[in-house]
């Protein structure tokens, strides 16, 4: 963890009081600390927290009043996995660089000596922290209040849920970095919509290649539940998963490298 | 006709208020400041009024549904969309040509209610930006209502406009329907048969219509930004759509076991599952249709994943989609009224 501000010396003449660490660290605590404050400060942020409060909301109402107990992997596993996770993650993921690739302050960020590789892992881990907060927390604590808080069901949604932010988080920076911030919202959602929501449920081939369904499986292989429908094992879930999120900000970090300003930037 | 510059932006046929400042020709004595003759021509014909505006607008508007005056990348998602929503129409059309023995397969009043509801989600979310987005982000609006229009007008026109397009969507697959099993019918009687199904199916297509145009562009409007516009539209649609369903289903399942009746559909179904179809504006529409219906006739064809489960709020259903039409449909007006020049 490098503390050092970058932004302050490259002009200095005469000899550096300071030395700048460039690479000194994978991630940089400036980094990390300006997105967050970018990201929470935001009006938008109130919008990060609306889908687990529904979450919490709507599985307290169901404890209270089902006479059944087989809701809680439908409503957590289905509509939590398919929804919740992947429209957070969304919504963070794609504000962490973009809010600041729309602003155009960007250019100052990448002005610095910080490797680009810092630069996205700062933001990737601000972005997967607070879906972890506004989705896998809700989703646990759904879970706690639908299981109790050491079920086994509870548990192995947490854990899918992390794994979960993990993999979508990486996707969604990566698209930030290779599409203007806009699109990458909206490119975003119908990848949400038809790819995770409609054809991941319908075609099994389409599973394989189904971050939701990576998510399921590692659920699924604490929870071992049948109804969450998870048709991967939990290997192939890991695995793809490493890949996916390896390979995503692999591709954001060398687009980022190449990165040209778009659009009317004052 | 006034000869005072000072009208111009407004419309000095219609209303030449500054003239009683300045009489024609003349400068008043005691005025500060004298503007210039410097040759402009005068229009001093007729002028078209509210009404023309409001029909160029709604016009304006239906171009801009299908991306018509805009590139070629504009008309993709449209015209994929539309082709996708004639498809079944389509190949029921031949089915029934080739095989004329086979009954219809298409119902007219749900047509295919899962495609309808995806192809109108994402139509709603990526067109109903463009018919509001550009006029917020670069301040036009001030121009718009200098011109004789009344506030309302504005929002009017263009949920009048986007509900033809949401019309077209809908109810040209209907008609592609109706040709291919008209074509097939056999004698007037057996064609007037069709008529008397297609007829209400078109009606319940202009519900579809109005409900989600009104609730696309009030949401539209929120934002100048286009993509961020569609994802005003897209994030709740999608949302509520899912939960409504995952509701439905776990009111099926978890609140104890429920009869099921000749059909297929369930008898007295719980309340969650019978009022979970309130949330999201297409399940609501279907568990409109549900009550309509009352129950499914003989020989219809009753997907019962895709029919709203109403149980014995039909009524209920019924209160909420004219509410919500009124509410949505009233806030966009509201919302134009509120918009200033910004």
């Amino acid at each position: 963890m490098s503390s050092q501000p970058v932004s302050a010396t490259p002009a200095a003449p005469g000899p550096r009081q300071k030395a700048v660490h460039p690479m000194s660290g994978l991630f940089n605590g400036v980094v990390i600390r300006l997105t967050l404050r970018g990201s929470v400060s935001r009006k938008r942020a109130l919008l990060f927290a609306i889908p687990g409060l529904i979450l919490i909301v709507v599985s307290a109402l169901l404890k209270a009043n089902a006479t059944g107990s087989s809701w809680p992997p439908v409503f957590l596993g289905q509509f939590g996995f398919s929804v919740i996770i992947p429209l957070t993650a969304l919504l963070v993921g794609s504000s962490v660089l973009g809010a600041e690739i729309e602003d155009g302050s960007i250019v100052h960020l990448l002005a610095t000596p910080v490797s680009r590789l810092s630069v996205v892992l700062g933001k990737y881990v601000v972005a997967v922290g607070l879906t972890v907060l506004f989705a896998a927390v809700p989703e646990y604590l759904a879970g706690a209040i639908a299981k109790g808080p050491a079920n086994k069901l509870t548990i192995g949604l947490f854990v899918g849920a992390l794994a979960g932010a993990v993999m979508y988080n990486a996707l969604f920076v990566m698209l930030t970095a290779l599409v203007s911030p806009g699109r990458a919202l909206a490119f975003g959602l119908v990848y949400v919509l038809l790819w995770e929501g409609l054809l991941a449920n319908l075609v099994a081939g389409v599973r394989l290649l189904s971050i939701g369904h990576y998510a399921l499986a590692i659920a699924n292989s604490i929870a071992h539940n049948s109804t969450l429908n998870a048709s991967l094992n939990v290997g192939t879930g890991i695995g793809m998963g490493i890949v996916v999120t390896a390979a995503a900000l692999a591709i954001a970090v060398n687009r980022l490298s190449a990165f040209s300003i778009k659009g009317d930037i004052a | 006709m006034s000869t005072d510059a000072s009208t111009s932006p407004g419309a000095p046929g219609v209303a030449p208020r500054a003239s009683t400042a300045a009489a024609p020709g003349q400068p008043s004595p005691n005025a500060g400041g004298v503007i210039h003759d410097i040759g402009y021509r005068e229009y001093d014909g007729p002028r078209l009024g509210r009404g023309y505006i409001f029909m160029a607008l709604t016009w304006q508007g239906l171009r801009a549904s299908f991306g018509i005056g805009r590139g070629a990348r504009a008309k993709i998602v449209p015209t994929i969309l539309f082709v996708l929503m004639c498809l079944p129409a389509a190949v029921s059309a031949v089915a029934l040509a080739t095989n004329p023995s086979g009954g219809a397969l298409i119902s007219y009043d749900t047509y295919i209610p899962s495609l309808r509801s995806l192809v109108m989600l994402v139509f709603v979310a990526v067109q109903a930006p463009n018919l509001v987005s550009a006029d917020l982000r670069n301040h036009t609006l001030p121009l718009y209502f200098a011109r004789p229009i009344r506030r309302t007008d504005y929002p009017a026109a263009k949920l009048v406009a986007f509900v033809i397009a949401c019309l077209v969507l809908i109810e040209v697959p209907l008609i592609i329907l109706f040709i291919g099993n008209a074509a097939q019918a056999h004698g007037a009687h057996a064609v007037w048969a069709q008529v008397t199904q297609v007829g209400p199916g078109l009606l319940y297509g202009l519900a579809w219509a109005v409900l989600l145009a009104s609730i696309s562009l009030l949401l539209a409007s929120t934002t100048g930004r286009r993509v961020f516009a569609t994802c005003a539209v897209g994030l709740p649609l999608f949302f509520s759509y899912i939960l409504a369903h995952v509701l439905g289903q776990i009111g099926l399942q978890s609140f104890g076991p429920v009869p099921v009746g000749q059909f297929g559909q369930p008898l007295h179904p719980p309340a969650l599952a019978s009022l979970a179809g309130l949330i999201s504006p297409f399940t609501l529409l279907g568990g409109v249709l549900h009550w309509l219906q009352a129950t499914p006739r003989p020989g219809t064809i009753v997907h019962i994943n895709q029919v709203t489960t109403i149980g014995s709020y039909g009524p209920v259903y019924m209160a909420v989609f004219i509410v919500a039409v009124v509410v949505f449909a009233g806030g966009l007006l509201i919302r134009y009224q509120r918009v200033g020049v910004a």
